[in-house]
């Protein structure tokens, strides 16, 4: 860390996917949805971070990785999946090599996705061994990253928080799964979607957290008004630190006016070959079931608000990451020196994002990042860039409040997991919830094809409780196959508890299930006992 | 890759979508506090998590309950309640089977609640009012504890038996609620069904925070800058958030052509 740093830049991302993992078909579409973060977003990101490490110039970043995100990295089925997924692209990506030759405006592009998915594919398979977890546990062993962990599915708490047992078992599944792989309990949990309950607090300091994070107002609407807003961490009455997102850094990257990723230089997203190619030119690549999708190679980019796009070029949208970095870096000076002189200590600007933004969507964020950490270092900024445990133990001491309700969903509370088109699925859960919490408060020990039975009933409930499903059936894009999965959850839920019930256990549809959902192996569904028996 | 990150540019305002929905009628607080004031005698038991159908409503209930219907109704630009059909998407899925009744906060101006009410609830309902009952009418009732720890009621909300859930817009969102649904007759009788969870919403979600302790008081300059527009806009307006646009810029609502 600089010695007397301007001031310190907390960067977070937030590693999540829903769960997807479907062994009961050899091809399932939402199930391309981790391979597609995978080689676009969490491969490009170790690729950088790994880069800055070789080069030795210093960084410090804070990873959230959801438990349904780590469960799919560790899982044999989708690492064989997902080489697979990734030979199928690079076979197209070869061919569409040969198509290029007389096209030499899109000879770049073509040549950097056939180098970029090479090397991918290599550091999948030869380095991490298809798991690229065990990536992310290397560069936390080095002090370069924070790994924390968040709700176990994803549950947004404020809704499930009607029953405070189901969010203590969301927390307590996804810390003891994180400490199964990363050999410790975090220090800080992301809230999903960070959406925060007053009182949730004390649940995640019975769980040994320090810190977790809530949207900008949730920290700036806090009662007592918060001295230096969202520019230093407040304590929670218990005494666990609360970091606000930084809206003016967040406003940089989202923004579609001011946003970096809408630069016409940059890729554009929506202009695929998977619907710009002929059928016959994306043979066998659509196969089996030949519809049409994002294959991931983009030759246009953003150009501007027309329907002309012009051939990306990669040395120039590379070139543009660094200049944005760069302008990043001097807002952040600028910001911090406005309200420093304010401060008896450096401001702090903590800025989250979703991972997924990196590579994914905006497809020269991880090039962004590189820079922004080399430049910083380059030309010698006084910025530091901190993670919220290091911050923490420069300045263990903070302002007492109590942050207030919020999300960082539309609307900042829980309007968008709680509307015309998804309140249906909370009295399910509520539901599914009292038969598990019923179930796992009997004092009597049972037999072990019953708890078994139990077990695989308290993921299918972690799964149901997944925000996911509610965000998808909001957002419309994806309704059917959100409400078909939290059906399938609950009714393979509804189904073990009434075998349990009944002292009927089948075991072949019991192993069925365990195939399937297999995540959280340890699993105990104690977790669901009613807090206090 | 997840929808989340693709839904942005098609997300609307829930608070634009028409509801056709029959509009309630509700009673203002004001009202109704003017008429029979909460009686401090009564003893207000904590809201249990599943109440029991068919109690009988205490004293306090049912003198506050005595207000004339044809009081009119709150006028408000914003949608009171909202009913929803009972069992959109969840067809496939097993009913509780049991009366009770849950209330959320979906934000500080905004409760969501669902209840059940067994055929047993409803008939030991109907025995309690006997022939009254065919002249009765369900009432959702939302109730304030004041701050003499009292309970207030709000609003009262006529709802047809068929129905589960609704959506109900706060006039004053401050402080402790809970609901209750109940039979109510023509007399000002009223017979609780089941009433739901307590739920609070802290001062702070309204503007921020009027509290701040004088050794940690706001320096000038940093209270400058959250008021800049974006901030008024956003977070220092009464009754929270009033902006979306720029929340709509964050993280799920947005697409790469909102970039452009």
């Amino acid at each position: 860390m600089t010695p007397s740093p301007k001031g310190f830049l907390s960067l977070v991302l937030h590693c999540h996917l829903p769960y997807v993992r479907h062994p009961e078909h050899e091809y399932f579409l939402e199930e391309n949805w981790y391979y597609e973060a995978l080689f676009e977003t969490y491969l490009p990101l170790l690729a950088t971070f790994e880069r800055l490490e070789r080069e030795g110039i210093p960084f410090q970043a804070t990873l959230s990785v959801s438990p349904t995100l780590l469960s799919m990295c560790l899982d044999p089925l989708l690492q064989r999946r997902a080489l697979r997924y990734v030979d199928q692209l690079l076979a197209l990506a070869e061919k569409e090599e040969k198509r290029v030759r007389k096209e030499p405006a899109f000879q770049p592009v073509v040549r950097m996705y056939l180098q970029k998915l090479g090397d991918y594919r290599e550091r999948f398979k030869d380095q991490y061994h298809g798991n690229i977890a065990e990536g992310f546990k290397a560069l936390r062993e080095k002090g370069r990253l924070e790994i924390i962990t968040c709700a176990a599915t994803h549950g947004y708490l404020p809704l499930l928080g009607i029953r405070e047992g189901a969010v203590r078992a969301q927390v307590e599944a996804a810390l003891k799964f994180h400490e199964s792989f990363f050999g410790e309990k975090p220090s800080g949990f992301w809230l999903p979607e960070c959406g925060y309950q007053p009182g949730h607090e004390e649940i995640l300091k019975d769980h040994g957290i320090k810190y977790f994070f809530v949207e900008s107002h949730g920290l700036l609407q806090a009662t007592p008004r918060p001295r230096f807003g969202t520019f230093a961490p407040i304590q929670c009455p218990n005494g666990i630190a609360v970091f606000g997102r930084d809206l003016e850094s967040s406003k940089q990257v989202w923004s579609s006016k001011e946003g970096y990723p809408g630069d016409p230089d940059y890729r554009e997203f929506y202009r695929d070959v998977g619907y710009d190619l002929g059928e016959g030119e994306l043979h066998p690549y659509l196969r089996p079931e030949g519809l049409r999708r994002f294959t991931g190679l983009k030759y246009y980019r953003v150009t501007g608000e027309t329907r002309e796009k012009q051939p990306y070029d990669p040395a120039r949208a590379v070139q543009k990451a660094g200049e944005h970095a760069g302008d990043f870096l001097s807002r952040r000076e600028k910001q911090m020196g406005e309200v420093a002189r304010w401060m008896e200590r450096p401001p702090l600007v903590c800025s989250l994002y979703d991972a997924e933004l990196f590579g994914h969507w905006w497809y020269e964020g991880p090039d962004f990042l590189y820079y922004l950490f080399e430049r910083n270092h380059r030309e010698g900024r006084g910025l530091a860039f901190v993670t919220p445990s290091a911050y923490l133990g420069h300045f263990p001491q903070s302002q007492a409040c109590q942050p207030a309700f919020s999300s960082w969903g539309l609307g900042g509370y829980s309007e968008f997991w709680l509307n015309e088109t998804n309140d249906w699925i909370y009295p399910h859960l509520n539901k599914a919830y009292d038969e598990l919490s019923a179930l796992a408060s009997r004092p009597v020990s049972v037999d072990n094809l019953t708890e078994r039975a139990l077990h695989q009933a308290t993921r299918e409930l972690l799964l149901a409780q997944a925000s996911d499903w509610a965000f998808m059936m909001k957002a419309g894009n994806y309704r059917d196959y959100a409400e078909r999965g939290l059906k399938v959850h609950l009714v393979r839920f509804h189904q073990l508890v009434r075998q349990v019930r009944n002292q009927k256990i089948d075991p072949k549809f019991l192993s069925d299930l365990e195939e399937k959902d297999n995540l959280f192996p340890g699993i105990h569904y104690r977790l669901f006992k009613t807090p206090g028996k | 890759m997840p929808p989340k990150k693709k839904a942005g540019s098609a997300v609307k305002k829930i608070k634009e979508t028409p509801v056709k929905a029959k509009r309630a009628k509700a009673i203002t607080k004001p009202k109704v506090a003017k008429a029979p004031a909460a009686p401090k005698k009564v003893k207000v038991p904590a809201a249990p998590k599943r109440a029991k159908a068919g109690h009988v409503a205490e004293n306090v209930h049912e003198k506050i309950a005595v207000v004339p219907e044809q009081k009119p109704p709150l006028h408000r630009s914003k949608i009171q309640s909202r009913p929803r059909p009972p069992l959109n998407g969840s067809k496939s899925l097993p009913r509780r089977g049991e009366t009770q009744m849950v209330a959320f906060i979906r934000d500080p101006q905004c409760i969501f609640t669902y209840w059940e009410i067994t055929p047993e609830g409803i008939e030991d309902v109907k025995r309690q009012l006997t022939d009254e009952f065919h002249h009765s009418s369900m009432v959702l009732m939302v109730f304030k504890i004041g701050a003499n720890g009292h309970p207030e009621l709000v609003q009262e909300i006529k709802v047809e038996p068929g129905d589960m859930n609704r959506y109900i817009d706060l006039n004053d969102p401050r402080g402790t609620y809970y609901l209750e649904v109940a039979q109510k007759t023509p007399s000002g009788r009223t017979v609780v069904y089941v009433r739901s969870n307590k739920i609070t919403l802290g001062p702070s979600e309204f503007g921020g925070s009027d509290v701040s302790a004088r050794q940690w008081e706001t320096p000038a300059g940093i209270l400058e800058y959250f008021s800049k527009e974006e901030f008024t806009e956003n977070y220092y307006s009464p009754g929270g958030p009033s902006s979306m646009d720029s929340l709509k810029r964050k993280k799920g609502h947005y697409s790469s052509s909102d970039f452009r």
